[in-house]
């Protein structure tokens, strides 16, 4: 992989929701924002100021049924909820989820098609066509992944799952705005930044040639690591905050280089398991035992990873990011989180068919999936 | 009569060279807003609740959503020649290298510094062209930063973003400036507006004007004011009819609202204006 992109309009900084939304709405002409945000937000104080940011004469419509991982009948529903009510540009609000449902349901809305030709296995990301409508993500305390990149998961109408690809998915617009996050609660924020110190770190140490994401992965974990327990001990804390979301920002731009096993890890379990799980705790228990398991291959670049934990002891790398992760209010083991062996052992199958597993620094395959998850379960 | 001399609308926002000799009510809008005196008598801009002059030796600061009049200092009948600019915050945060959101000046004065006074002069000039120019929003962003810097200076920056945090903070203002924002067109009772937002009226009159620092009305008031400027720009729409669309009943209180909030009336204002 070597073509570097960065394509995203992003607008950054304290309480800039509004102003950013209304501008951008303003300036595009659009007048029917469908906005995707899920139901358990839709009446709190921050989809108030959501909602603050839509200009006069302007009507927005909402979708509010928000899946755990984004279906081809939701995406169809939104297609249809946009045509009926004559929308002209999407708005994402919130984690993940949504702004890959958003992703997923611009497809829908440009293509009447079943959307299993789109899918990214079998070549369809040339069929995706030029006429996708406008999408303006606003990612909260996570959600940044999805913000900027180019791909969303989806399991179509058969069950199978999916990955969608092309970089004419990458939202237009993205709204970091670091006071939403004021907020989130602990295990939030720590997952949050678990998610955002894997992705940079992963970033990193990925095997493709992006010198830029290489920066950008450095700059977003030296941020985390000098932040993340100030946002944890004062929520309210808005320069660690801004910090933070700064560090997911970088850990998103970065992971366009590719990311390694852990990635792989998490996305296999949520994908085995019928029950939803959280990124950011996957990665926290996953990345230490990845470390070890790739430090033979990766040393160099360990030692440039381990001065920015500045913690003046003599520890390896992975045992430095078990020190810091074990400080956070996360589960430690897979086994807390419900799951089981045979989730282990589906999970490290479908892992090795990730694309994460392609950019590990450390060729990989499921017996060694299989045998780190054991080692954290 | 009041009347404009040039008004200029662009990314920035909107740049006017007023020839003033009526007050303006108490009114608000959300962009930050500078006043300069440029010639004739000099003139007093209330903000909130304190007067601050508008002379050779202090121009006038105001942030967004900030209440605020206009009166001449001296008699009836003088008028004061005046650089009126409104500054769109996101576009002041675009060109600025700060995350620290919002365009709030510290204090409402601004003293009239060998180089501020170079600025208002530079952009009069360029108003004053019959051409429009390039330079003209390089030269408004760099006073604005100043004026931005001085009004700061000696002060705590961190209010700025304590001020951003504590601001619009309760859902049920949020929800009413949702209401209004979709019916500004219609006759609002504040009496619906209260019991739509889920509170009794003196509760919701009192938490609004906490939180907003300006009353409802003065809220319903801006909306119609930016409706009426936008729709003298961009569309073909009469005086009338777009005194109409508003709710006004005829083009005389449309006029006379639009006079008093705005500083001259429509039709001046369509004559003078341009876009860059």
């Amino acid at each position: 992989m070597t073509l570097i992109t960065y394509l995203t309009r992003v607008h950054f900084a304290d309480g800039v929701l509004e102003e950013a939304l209304w501008s951008e709405l303003e300036a595009s002409g659009k007048k029917r924002p469908l906005v995707l945000i899920d139901r358990q937000f839709a009446r709190n104080e921050t989809t108030e100021r959501l909602y603050s940011g839509i200009p006069a004469r302007t009507k927005a419509e909402t979708f509010d049924d928000i899946p755990h991982i984004p279906t081809e009948q939701h995406a169809r529903r939104v297609a249809t909820t946009y045509a009926d009510k004559q929308c002209d540009v999407l708005i994402a609000f919130g984690d993940a989820r949504t702004i890959d449902l958003a992703k997923v349901a611009r497809v829908a809305i440009a293509h009447d098609t079943n959307l299993s030709v789109f899918s990214y296995a079998t070549g369809g990301s040339r069929r995706i066509g030029n006429s996708l409508p406008d999408l303006f993500a606003i990612p909260g305390i996570s959600g940044f992944g999805s913000a900027v990149s180019a791909h969303a998961p989806l399991i179509l109408q058969d069950g199978k799952r999916a990955l969608i690809m092309c970089k004419k998915l990458i939202p237009g617009v993205t709204i970091c705005d670091p006071m939403l996050t004021l907020c989130a609660d602990t295990g939030e924020t720590a997952s949050s930044g678990a998610d955002a110190i894997t992705h940079c770190i992963e970033a990193y140490l990925s095997k493709s040639y992006n010198p830029p994401a290489e920066g950008i992965a450095l700059d977003g974990l030296n941020r985390a690591l000098h932040n993340l327990e100030r946002a944890l001990s004062d929520g309210s804390d808005i320069a660690a905050r801004r910090e933070m979301m700064a560090a997911s920002l970088n850990g998103a731009l970065a992971l366009q280089k590719g990311l390694g096993a852990s990635h792989a890890i998490s996305s296999a379990l949520e994908a085995v398991c019928d029950f939803p799980l959280d990124q950011g705790v996957l990665n926290r228990i996953a990345l230490p035992g990845v470390l070890q398991f790739n430090q033979q291959v990766a040393n160099e670049k360990y030692k440039g990873l381990l001065r920015l934990f500045a913690s003046g002891k003599k520890r390896s790398l992975p045992e430095e990011m078990n020190h810091y992760f074990s400080k956070l209010p996360l589960s430690k083991r897979l086994s807390e989180l419900g799951l089981n062996d045979v989730h282990l052992q589906a999970a490290s199958t479908v892992a090795a068919h990730d694309l994460a597993t392609d950019t590990n620094p450390r060729s990989i395959n499921a017996a060694d999936y299989l045998t780190i998850m054991r080692s954290v379960h | 009569m009041s009347g404009a001399i040039s008004v200029h609308h662009g990314a920035f926002g909107r740049a006017a060279l007023y020839q003033l000799d009526k007050p303006i009510i108490m009114h608000a809008h959300r962009e930050a807003h500078l006043i300069f005196y440029v010639d004739g008598d000099t003139a007093t801009v209330r903000v909130c609740d304190t007067d601050y002059p508008a002379d050779n030796a202090a121009g006038v600061a105001v942030s967004p959503w900030q209440p605020h009049s206009f009166d001449l200092a001296n008699h009836p009948g003088s008028s004061c020649m005046c650089l009126v600019l409104y500054i769109k915050p996101i576009w002041f945060l675009e060109n600025s290298q700060s995350v620290e959101y919002a365009l709030s000046f510290g204090r409402g004065q601004i003293a009239m510094t060998r180089e501020i006074s170079e600025w208002v002069f530079r952009l009069t000039s360029l108003l004053l062209q019959e051409e429009g120019s390039d330079m003209f929003d390089g030269f408004l962003y760099e006073m604005t930063r100043q004026c931005f810097q001085q009004s700061w200076s000696g002060m705590e920056q961190a209010n700025c973003v304590t001020h951003a945090r504590t601001k619009y903070v309760d859902f049920r203002v949020r929800r009413s400036l949702r209401l209004m924002k979709d019916s500004y067109c219609d006759d609002i009772e504040i009496e619906w507006l209260a019991r739509e937002s889920g509170l009794s009226r003196p509760h919701f009159f009192k938490l609004f004007k906490k939180q907003m620092g300006i009353t409802p009305n003065l809220y319903l008031n801006t909306l119609r004011a930016e409706q009426a400027i936008d729709d003298l720009m961009q569309t073909n729409k009469s005086v009338t009819d777009i005194g109409y669309d508003l709710g006004f009943s005829s083009q005389a209180s449309f006029t006379r609202f639009f006079t008093s909030n705005v500083g001259i009336p429509p039709s001046d204002y369509r004559r003078v204006a341009h876009v860059a």
